[in-house]
């Protein structure tokens, strides 16, 4: 078998898994070993998903890179069937980055069972690409659902005081979703014309739009409910702020960077992809939601005393935006989401970090707790600003370019309160404006308050690796976005062009939407140069 | 009815199973009974009946093949091999686990392992019973055993009383069965499903064929579905199990929880489609409403235990209620006349199989926590288990993962098998039953974690010692050989999934 020929897709999506087992044989080693290995492990797994992305032809907007597919239970005609696309291709890289950030955040805090919690990071990780990856729907359905036990434990055995009922309610909430979507999976099925009946993505794509008006919006309430508490959009939100103040510095990190940009990420590719009908009548109440979510979100981010609990309120504002963006519905509109997924997941994710870091040092996360940290930490603080000014979406930095687009993208749609929208979404921009910076006046600024234990130690070596990283990230996404959104666009504006199809309530648009449906390429699926000429 | 014929070969060959399990069965009693330290040899004995019978029931299983035997009375068809499988495999590991049990006792210990293989023997007859008194014989072989092992532990009062009630509503319930059958052959003069269904004799009259007969098989129909609800424990009719799975020694609630459901809901699948198929319109709906009602009991139940047995008491009677929905989706398509109603066999069987691993798997984990097999524990024990029997706990959090029906393990296949043949009768309330059974599965997460939170997220009070950790080797055993069956079926749910052809096909002559 040539190196060419060989599942690299596989490969990447299941060696995080594989050096799980290779921690747990280890366990005898000693912590250093696991970390150590860990890191190697998802370090590995990042590079082989930039070689990934390097052989992905960005000018297709078919799924590629696939995988050989293989029967897995005959009768409901589910395949182990991977693939990527130009949009889910960036979540992909997002989630194999952020593991490496994952690893050396928790590097020094965590200290009890670190064989077990870096094996369930990896398994974790695993699940996460397998989402980004699979295209059949009950495989999807499967490594969503397997996220759900190794986060559950990292909540709960590593978090802080309140672990056991935020860990409880994160499952309860994603697990209601979840078997929501399942009932829903199956009924899509068997909606199906029989001879037609199949779980793969890309032909459903091009079958599911077919499916008459009523039960299209059923199946799209029991998928759309799952994904909207996984965002979490405005009436679902409540188990954010617990799991994300509970959780370890790293349990949040992958919580705020990955885990909730799979709602957003379902909602484009499934419920959007399948159900336009259903979504053309039901986006107003999605985007009111998204709008309700970034003012409601941001203006809670004000009050909280607690930094951590701040930055989880600030996400929900911020998903608010990609809600905004995927429901524009329009090219631009979700080209700014997929960008504001990638942003929010580098920028909250750093800030989670950076709120880990100093809370590792004084066991507090109160913003009273802390002042005129500038001149104590200095090299901490500047570095905190940037993040910050990246999450409220300064110019420059990566925040902005997304942020920009799906405003554009959301005053530019063909809803009639579009510009409404807009409107109201902008002004979420300057409510993060004051949440962060204000929270920054108080903790950097002012009075420094003496601690029992002497002034805190500036960033460790292996913290500013991790910090230099993301600000590398930040930086260039801030100002230079364009290979990435290059490389969506021909995916992105697919999705646009079978909504377009697919809305109209004639059944004769089941035709042409069955050839908008994504080509799956030959396997091994390196180069497909026949499809370059689409757009 | 059973025809006058003699004996054939033919016919021994279609009991096979239920003759190994017999005669395996009545050797391991003679030797438990006649030898003062036979607990061993008919452990063994009983042991190799049930490996024999799950090695046929396993090579069989997929081959599409169909023996009738006793006038059409019982049938050894690929539904039957799926479903004594399950039970063959609770029964063998049932014995493992009640090693440590049976060394206990004073007297009694051999005459267990016996009374174990017979009432597998019963389910096997019920899993094939092609004949309704078939069916009830089955019944019975089925529920004596039962009687005598709930109430194994003579000098205990709760174990006295599990099975005094169990004989109790036992005895209620076959009466109420018995009067069932008797209305159906009133109505149709006859008591084989498969005769019933056509129109008995050629001649005699079909369920459809005018107010009397329609009238008097669904009362008959009725009083069956009842009877057979309380042996499978489905709500209205489950209020006696957790009071018999508590009392009842570890080992046989263990069985209890596994054998009896998978055997009752085959047979009713087989009976209500085969034989009532006509009246599906009528059955379905109201066995919807049963299932919706037995696994939100179940469920609801089990939330708020805080014994062990007496929360897996409550979560297998919602797991009664999920495999419910099989028969139901069948009996919707058989009701638009739809000839697909077999495909749902399949999802029974795995769920069975799937079953029979997470169930038998948590009970033994579980039992390692009581200082004996008797008496319930509090769950609280469990506390910090994680640090001290990191092995057991794992498998312990993986069989509650699967009962929750979270990938990747065996439940999940099985709850996607039986969404699937239940929303594949396509009418509203199916979905709405389904969306109803999602939510109950989400519910049942609460209970199963607390577990996982117990043995992980608590740190051990004080010493072990005090909290009465039994790690015995068999309980080791049985709880390997359910996690590679979870996993196992998790990874290649074909083995199962792939006999759905043959299955669809053997089901009707």
């Amino acid at each position: 078998m040539g190196l060419e020929h060989m599942p690299w897709l596989t490969i990447t999506i299941f060696l995080p898994a594989f050096g799980a087992m290779v921690l747990v044989m280890l366990r005898s080693a000693g912590d250093r070993t696991a970390r150590i290995a860990s890191l190697i492990f998802t370090l590995l797994t990042a590079v082989l998903s930039v070689g990934l992305a390097v052989g992905f032809n960005g000018a297709s907007p078919d799924f590629q890179l696939e995988d050989p597919k293989l029967q897995w239970a005959p009768g409901l005609n589910v395949y182990y069937h991977v693939a990527l696309d130009g949009i889910s291709l960036w979540l992909f890289l997002l989630t194999t980055f952020l593991s490496v950030i994952a690893v050396l955040g928790s590097w020094t805090s965590i200290t009890k069972r670190t064989t077990t919690f870096f094996a369930c990071l990896m398994l974790l990780e695993t699940a996460m690409l397998g989402v980004f990856s699979a295209i059949d729907l009950v495989l999807f359905y499967v490594f969503w659902e397997a996220m759900l036990v190794p986060m559950y434990l990292i909540i709960g055995v590593w978090g802080g005081e309140r672990r056991l009922y935020a860990a409880i309610k994160f499952f309860l909430y994603t697990l209601v979703g979840g078997v929501l979507m399942l009932a829903g999976i199956v009924m899509l099925y068997y909606a199906l014309p029989e001879g037609q009946r199949t779980m793969s993505i890309p032909k459903l794509l091009g079958l599911a739009p077919s499916i008459g008006g009523s039960l299209q919006i059923t199946l799209f309430i029991l998928f759309g409910l799952g994904f909207a508490i996984k965002v979490p959009m405005f009436p679902f939100h409540t188990w954010l702020p617990d799991a994300h103040v509970e959780a370890p510095t790293s349990g949040s990190v992958i919580l705020a960077g990955v885990l909730l940009k799979m709602g957003a990420y379902g909602f484009l590719r499934l419920c959007v992809g399948f159900f336009p009908v259903a979504t053309e009548m039901l986006g107003p109440v999605l985007m009111w939601l998204s709008v309700i979510g970034i003012i409601y979100g941001g203006a809670a981010a004000m009050w909280q005393k607690d930094m951590k609990r701040l930055i989880a309120y600030s996400s929900v504002s911020h998903l608010g935006f990609v809600m905004l963006g995927v429901f524009a519905l329009n090219s631009i509109g979700i080209q700014g989401a997929v960008l504001q997924m990638v942003n929010h997941g580098l920028s909250t994710g750093a800030l989670f970090l950076l709120v880990g870091m100093i809370y590792e040092r004084r066991h507090t996360r109160m913003i009273e707790d802390y002042g005129g940290l500038w001149d104590e930490v200095p090299v901490y603080s500047r570095i905190f600003l940037v993040v910050a000014l990246s999450s409220i979406g300064l110019p420059g930095l990566n925040g902005f370019v997304g942020e920009l687009l799906t405003l554009m993208g959301t005053f530019d749609s063909g809803w009639i309160q579009g510009q409404l929208w807009a409107i109201l979404g902008a002004l979420g921009v300057i409510i993060a404006a004051c949440y962060l910076l204000w929270m920054y006046k108080r903790v950097f600024y002012g009075e420094p308050k003496p601690h029992k234990d002497g002034p805190m130690a500036d960033v460790r070596p292996i913290e500013a690796t991790a910090a230099v990283m993301l600000l590398a990230a930040i930086v260039w996404l801030g100002v230079y976005p364009a290979p990435v959104l290059r490389s969506m666009k021909p995916a992105v504006n697919m999705v646009v062009k079978r909504f377009e199809t697919g809305r109209g309530s004639d059944a004769a648009r089941l035709q042409p939407l069955t050839a908008l449906a994504p080509k799956v390429g030959t396997l091994g699926g390196i180069d497909t140069p026949e499809e370059d000429d689409e757009q | 009815m059973i025809g006058f014929e003699p004996i054939g070969l033919s016919d021994l060959g279609a009991v096979l199973l239920v003759l190994i399990l017999v005669l395996f069965g009545l050797a391991s009693l003679l030797v438990g009974s006649l030898f003062r330290r036979g607990t061993g040899m008919s452990a063994w004995l009983s042991a190799v009946g049930f490996i024999l019978t799950g090695a046929v029931c396993a090579i069989s299983l997929g081959r599409g093949e169909r023996t009738e035997g006793f006038a059409g009375g019982y049938v050894l068809d690929d539904l039957t091999h799926g479903l004594v499988l399950p039970c063959a495999i609770a029964g063998l590991l049932t014995i493992l686990l009640a090693m440590r049990y049976l060394h206990t006792l004073k007297h009694g210990a051999g005459e267990f392992c016996g009374l174990l293989s017979l009432a597998t023997a019963g389910m096997a007859v019920m899993a094939g019973a092609q004949d309704l008194i078939v069916a009830f014989f089955g019944v019975e072989l089925l529920s004596v055993p039962l009687y005598i092992m709930a109430a194994y532990s003579r000098r205990d009062r709760l174990s006295n009383e599990s099975g005094l009630k169990y004989l109790m509503i036992g005895s209620v319930s076959s009466a109420i069965m018995a009067f069932g059958i008797a209305l159906c052959y009133a109505a149709l003069g006859t008591t084989n499903i498969v005769a019933m269904a056509e129109g008995s004799l050629a001649a005699g009259p079909t369920m459809v064929d005018n107010a009397f007969t329609t009238a008097t098989t669904g009362v008959g129909l009725g009083l069956l579905v009842v009877g057979l609800g309380f042996k499978a424990a489905l709500a209205p009719f489950h209020m006696w199990a957790p009071d018999v799975y508590q009392g009842a020694p570890t080992p046989v609630t263990t069985f209890f929880s596994v054998g009896p459901k998978v055997a009752a809901v085959g047979l009713m699948y087989r009976v209500l489609l085969v034989g009532f198929g006509d009246l599906a319109h009528f059955w379905a709906p109201v066995l919807g409403v049963i299932a919706v009602l037995t696994m939100t009991v179940g469920n609801l139940g089990a939330l708020y235990q805080s014994r062990g047995k007496r929360m897996l008491a409550y979560s297998g009677i919602a797991h009664a209620g999920y495999m419910l929905l099989a028969v139901i989706g069948a009996g919707a398509l058989r009701a638009q006349g739809s000839s697909e109603w077999m495909a749902a066999s399949v999802a029974i069987v795995f769920y069975g199989m799937a079953y029979a691993f997470m169930n038998l798997g948590a009970f033994a984990a579980i039992s390692q926590l009581g200082e004996g097999d008797l008496e319930d524990f509090s769950l609280e024990r469990l506390k910090g288990l994680g640090r001290r029997y990191p092995w057991s706990a794992g498998a312990l959090a993986l069989f509650m993962v699967s009962l929750t029906g979270i990938p990747i393990t065996a439940g999940f296949w099985g709850k996607l098998t039986l969404f699937s043949a239940a929303i594949s009768g396509q009418t509203v309330w199916l979905s709405v039953v389904v969306v109803l059974a999602a939510i109950n599965s989400a519910i049942s997460a609460y209970y199963y974690l607390r577990l996982v939170a117990y043995s992980y997220m608590y740190e051990p009070e004080d010493t072990g010692e005090a909290h009465g950790w039994v790690s015995s080797q068999s309980g080791g055993w049985v709880m390997a050989t359910a996690g590679l069956g979870v996993i196992g079926l998790a990874l290649f749910p074909a083995v199962i999934l792939g006999a759905a052809e043959a299955l669809q096909k053997s089901i009707m002559p």
